[in-house]
């Protein structure tokens, strides 16, 4: 088990979760869908704490929908969020979020190949203090090439560039304090950079060894395009983490390259040969790009100072214990 | 009024001249379908007098079901779409051309699709032989149109549609949007049908139009390429046009610092300005794709791209509170 937080969870007093949602965002799972939902209950029920299973029906185009509508019959925790159509994995997993009650919330593929067994290690990191804990495939069962290859590498580098110790950020298996996740709104691919997305926050991050099976039925929906997908998206989330903090110190940095060019320019004409034009050409369009970025700064600002209490601004209000 | 089967939405152009044998045609068709119906005639501003001394003819010949709208604003027709929308009776809409296009037997086909589960179905105008070198403008638009979508439709702009009022309400248009309708409800996971329609005998289609008409559409296309791919990845955008123009520029800026150390004089190299000009245009492009994501980042709150059809639960649901 390792502890990403720069802080340590146990300075403050441990709050257990009161009630649990096991949120799920599933596509295609036909074969799935019913051991999964059972395997999950199996594990949660005998804690004795209130809970639900929110499953996110993503589209299926099989009978996904039908199988799980059916369990409701036998299964009263269960909750199906049917969407309109195949949105994506994040926003499956927003949907469930919005409509999980749950003090905590634990996420897991719909495929099987995390193990709902799991789920109770998972709490009771929480019950001790973490605000999230992430799973950690140590043993994956999945290709080398295609899958462990790519990750691995994602993770190295996901680790050096946030500084976040966790070996295993693609794992679905995690567990949150529902506070840390209220506060995240989720688009594009972001659910697979939420405990990322929670360290501005303060939180507390725990990573724990979890289980992994190959997959037994279903198909994987992912090839190895995501890889260059996920290296995007975290060059991007890496940019907002610093951007939205002080835009204009970013934007003024960028920038400077057209400073350079200026000043070099500006000697090279002062020390050249004494052919000015272009020296002078250079000068004018480096002092203009850098007006530029500056501007550019200006009103990332606006933007920023203008958006209401951001993600940031409510860190305070979920640290309190409730 | 709450026992209207349906409501036609139709958009009048200033320049209509025929409007009472349109009607007559129309409703005749309309009458096949169901009684209780309701024709509402959006007159584009600036209407002439006699487009609006024809539409309240109608009104006056029937007004229980026609009902004629007059707008202040020119060439909003979005606007003037959803103030229809806002008003009308029936939850099952059809939206129509002013004007003869297809064939009025397509409204029957339509409703069918919805019927079986669309939630917008729209007409495909099947030219014949007829209009040329309208035809083959259309196949080029829509060729354009799919490739910029990444969705193959042969008439997207055609306005001879049925939908549902969900659809109508929850697809955010402005501008020229309303044209590529069926673009967008199907982003937000609505059910969309094309159903091929004859075009009408009196239809006229137009084989030439306005040098800035031209201008406009490959604008559209160009919004619509990024509002199908980049709306929440303007970073993969832009950062990927800037990182080209920079590392284009960053290699005849390396090239020629190296000539340079040869001692070729730099002082008059045109390409220098080149290359400062790209690694610029680079850098530009990059901050304005990190503005789009701040501005995507704060605004998330706002935004629930999902749309549930439904939640199953039992009763009490679980962890109610």
């Amino acid at each position: 088990m390792s502890t990403a937080s720069q802080r340590d969870a146990s300075a403050r007093p441990p709050v257990a979760p009161r009630s649990v949602s096991v949120v799920v965002p599933v596509y295609d799972e036909q074969e799935n869908a019913e051991p999964l939902v059972r395997g999950i209950v199996e594990a949660v029920r005998p804690l004795d704490v209130p809970f639900e299973v929110v499953v996110v029906d993503d589209g299926s185009s099989d009978d996904t929908l039908t199988v799980l509508r059916r369990l409701l019959e036998s299964v009263p925790e269960l909750v199906v969020i049917a969407l309109r159509r195949n949105f994506g994995q994040t926003l499956a997993l927003q949907a469930g979020l919005d409509r999980a009650r749950g003090e905590a919330i634990v996420t897991l593929d719909g495929d099987l190949q995390n193990d709902p067994r799991d789920i109770p290690r998972l709490l009771e990191r929480l019950a001790a203090g973490a605000d999230v804990v992430s799973g950690w495939r140590k043993d994956r069962q999945d290709a080398v090439v295609l899958r462990k290859i790519p990750s691995w590498i994602a993770n190295r580098l996901i680790r050096g560039v946030t500084g976040i110790q966790i070996h295993d950020q693609g794992c679905s298996l995690k567990a949150y304090r529902k506070s840390v996740v209220q506060n995240l709104d989720l688009y594009a691919d972001m659910h697979r950079f939420i405990a990322i997305l929670t360290m501005p926050l303060g939180a507390t991050i725990e990573e724990i060894e979890v289980r992994h099976h190959p997959r037994t039925a279903g198909e994987s929906k992912y090839g190895i395009s995501r890889t260059f997908k996920v290296m995007a998206d975290l060059f991007t989330i890496q940019m907002l983490t610093w951007f939205r903090e002080r835009p204009m110190r970013w934007f003024t940095l960028l920038g400077s390259p057209f400073l350079l060019l200026t000043v070099a320019a500006g000697l090279l004409a002062l020390l050249g040969d004494g052919n000015m034009v272009v020296p002078a050409a250079i000068v004018v369009m480096g002092g203009t790009g850098f007006l530029a970025c500056l501007l550019l700064g200006l009103l990332a600002e606006f933007v920023v100072s203008t958006s209401g209490p951001g993600p940031k601004r409510m860190a305070h209000e979920w640290r309190e214990d409730s | 009024m709450k026992d209207t089967a349906f409501s036609v939405l139709v958009s009048v152009p200033p320049e209509t001249e025929e409007l009472l044998t349109f009607h007559a045609e129309l409703a005749t068709e309309l009458e096949r379908m169901a009684e209780n119906f309701e024709v509402i005639y959006l007159l584009e501003p600036p209407a002439r007098s006699e487009v609006s001394e024809q539409a309240h003819a109608l009104y006056e010949a029937d007004p229980g079901r026609v009902r004629v709208f007059h707008f202040a604003q020119p060439g909003d027709r979005a606007g003037m779409l959803a103030a229809g929308v806002e008003r009308a009776r029936g939850d099952l809409l059809f939206t129509l051309p002013g004007r003869f296009v297809c064939d009025f037997a397509v409204l029957r086909e339509l409703r069918a699709a919805l019927e079986d589960g669309a939630d917008l179905a729209f007409a495909s105008r099947t030219r014949g032989k007829v209009g040329g070198a309208a035809r083959l403008q259309s196949e080029l638009f829509n060729r354009v149109v799919s490739l910029a979508s990444a969705r193959r439709f042969n008439d997207v702009a055609s306005e001879t549609r049925a939908l549902r009022r969900s659809v109508a309400e929850e697809t955010p248009l402005y501008g020229d949007f309303h044209r590529y309708l069926p673009l967008l409800a199907e982003r937000l996971g609505f059910r969309v049908e094309e159903i091929p329609a004859r075009q009408h005998p009196d239809a006229h289609p137009q084989a030439v139009h306005s040098p800035l008409l031209y201008l406009w559409r490959a604008i559209d296309v160009l919004s619509i390429f990024f509002i199908s791919r980049f709306t929440r990845h303007p970073l993969r955008l832009f950062g990927g046009v800037g990182a080209s123009f920079a590392a284009l520029g960053g290699a005849i800026l390396a090239v020629v610092g190296v000539q340079r150390l040869l001692g070729t004089p730099l002082g008059d190299r045109p390409v220098l300005v080149l290359g400062t000009l790209l690694v610029g245009l680079g850098v530009q492009a990059f901050t304005i794709g990190l503005l789009g994501e701040l501005i995507l980042f704060f605004h998330a709150r706002n935004l629930r791209d999902y749309r549930i059809t439904a939640v199953y639960e039992s009763s009490p649901p679980p962890l109610e509170p």
